[in-house]
């Protein structure tokens, strides 16, 4: 199942499976009737392209059900996987859970190398447990293992 | 219903005189915001769309001095309607393609729509004939301060108005002209014009975004919001961009003035006796041919008893009431407006007495 966004006659598209849109209750085929007659070329090409990703397996890289380890928005439950595919955003809160996504360049400014080791760890461990609640255990990780590093370097 | 007036009253972004040769029809301004709290129309359930409307359609309600003159959830709205909304700039290409929980309100002034539930939660295009982008700037930017009165509206430093797509987050506004390009077309500049534009932050497509034949060499000229441009420079960056278009314009007009050749006379001949002795005429053929009658008439070939720049605006207005009419008529299947309009057409020229030359060439 997908939404559209129709932005100056492009149709791009929030693609989920059917399963994931009807548990988020976004199963709506109302609403595309529409898009299907003032889109129809955009969107016979959007149907050709998901029959052929599901008749072949070759699906984009969609986020595994249920197993699905990204960071999620509480508010709207977009994950950032759906960001990355769609360049899209859930709600205006994405844009705080996603911060780090939207802007690697913001993420560490290359902080004071000057902080002290002690308070680096503290700030790692905090972020560690957000990122835990957040579910975003890729980023988990990373901080998991410079954890470890610092811990090493100290010992 | 209210909405069948509208329709068949002119546009606030059509002239009402003729300036710049016609070149620039009208600007408009699109404003952009959200509410926190709410998935975007994109991402959003029937309920989230309910909810979004049940706010901001009583804070728009309560807008000071404002009254509406027509107003409607899209599921309501016919197929034809719907084009025909679209024909006049009374909707977006998204917006009609959208049903429950979206809403699209006209003031009672006409010169904006609200959208709700458009791309993002709530959309408004205000218009104005002319190039003037600071008058309908200034209509949005003073609805945006009363409306944010009675609604919250997400906002943070960092980004500034937050929108669906993070990239167009800022300032949430968007500038476009309509501009009818007919020498430039002809003479086969628009497509290397588009792309030098593209690198400039300013996109061109076809005037009659409603899926018809895209005719008349009209165009939509407008801004993309670009995340470093302050929306002083943005302004500043699509004024000059549009001026210069006006200009090139011009200086072709001004070659084809000199020397229009045999082509084009040959063009604008085959519109002139096509519109004068049609018995069935399509809408495409129509406006093509209404566009080299206006053209024509730039270059002489045409000269009309009446005043010639409100003959020129008149045709802009006759065009635009027949897409109208052809529109409105994709709710009756098998409805045939070819030998009607053909008809109307005899009956315009009729109407307007006018001399063709045929001395040129
Ligand atoms: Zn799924
Ligand atoms: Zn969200």
């Amino acid at each position: 199942m997908f939404l559209t966004q129709i932005v100056n006659g492009q149709v791009s598209e929030l693609a989920l499976c059917e399963t994931c849109a009807r548990e988020k209750g976004l199963f709506d085929p109302q609403s595309l009737t529409f898009a299907e007659k003032f889109f129809p070329e955009e969107f016979k090409n959007r149907v050709d392209k998901l029959v052929r990703e599901l008749t072949m397996g070759e699906s984009a890289p969609a986020p595994a059900c249920g197993l699905d380890m990204m960071t999620r928005c509480p508010v709207c439950g977009f994950g950032v996987e759906d960001y990355r595919r769609t360049g899209h955003l859930g709600c205006p809160d994405c844009y705080t859970v996603f911060a780090r996504e939207l802007d690697p360049t913001a993420e560490e400014p290359e902080r004071n190398n000057d902080e002290p080791p002690s308070l680096k760890k503290a700030r790692l461990q905090k972020e560690l447990k957000l990122a835990i609640e957040r579910e975003d255990y890729e980023r988990a990780a990373t901080l998991r293992d410079q954890i470890n590093a610092l811990t090493d370097n100290n010992a | 219903m209210k909405l069948d007036s509208i329709l068949n009253s002119p546009p606030a972004w059509l002239p009402v005189r003729n300036e710049t040769g016609g070149i620039v029809v009208g600007t408009i301004v699109r404003m952009v915001r959200n509410l926190p709290g709410f998935p975007f129309p994109g991402w959003s359930t029937r309920e989230s769309r309910a909810a979004v409307a049940a706010k901001l359609i009583p804070a728009i309600k309560s807008v000071r001095g404002y009254k509406t003159s027509f107003s409607a959830e899209m599921n309501t709205l016919s197929y034809g309607r719907r084009r025909a909304m679209l024909t006049r700039k009374l909707l977006t290409p998204c917006m009609a393609a959208r049903q429950d929980g979206c809403h699209v309100i006209i003031p009672s002034r006409r010169n904006m729509i609200l959208m709700v539930n458009e791309e993002e939660h709530f959309v408004v295009h205000a218009f104005n004939d002319g190039f003037d982008i600071n008058r309908s700037l200034k209509d949005v930017l003073q609805l945006d301060e009363q409306l944010q009165e009675h609604v919250d509206i997400a906002y943070d430093f960092q980004n500034g108005y937050l929108t669906s797509i993070p990239a167009e987050a800022g300032d949430g506004l968007q500038f476009y002209v309509l501009l009818h390009l007919p020498a430039l077309t002809f003479a086969n500049m628009m497509g290397q014009i588009t792309k030098a534009l593209e690198k400039l932050h300013v996109n061109v497509s076809s005037y009659f975004s409603d899926g018809q034949d895209d005719t008349g060499h009209l165009y939509v000229v407008f801004s993309i919001p670009g995340p470093e441009d302050s929306i002083e420079q943005m302004q500043d960056g699509f004024e000059t961009v549009v001026r210069h278009l006006v200009t090139r314009e011009m200086q072709v007009r001004t070659k084809l003035l000199k020397d229009p050749g045999l082509n084009l006379l040959d063009a604008i001949a085959r519109a002139y006796g096509l519109l004068m002795c049609c018995r069935r005429l399509s809408i495409k053929e129509l406006r093509d041919s209404i566009s080299f009658l206006r053209l024509g008439t730039l270059l002489g070939v045409i000269s009309w008893e009446e005043d010639e720049q409100s003959v020129l605006i008149e045709l802009y207005h006759f065009s635009l009431a027949m897409a109208t009419q052809t529109a409105l008529a994709e709710d009756t299947p098998g409805s045939d407006l070819n030998t009607a309009r053909a008809l109307a057409a005899r009956d315009f020229l009729d109407k307007h007495p006018h001399t063709f030359s045929y001395n040129q060439a």
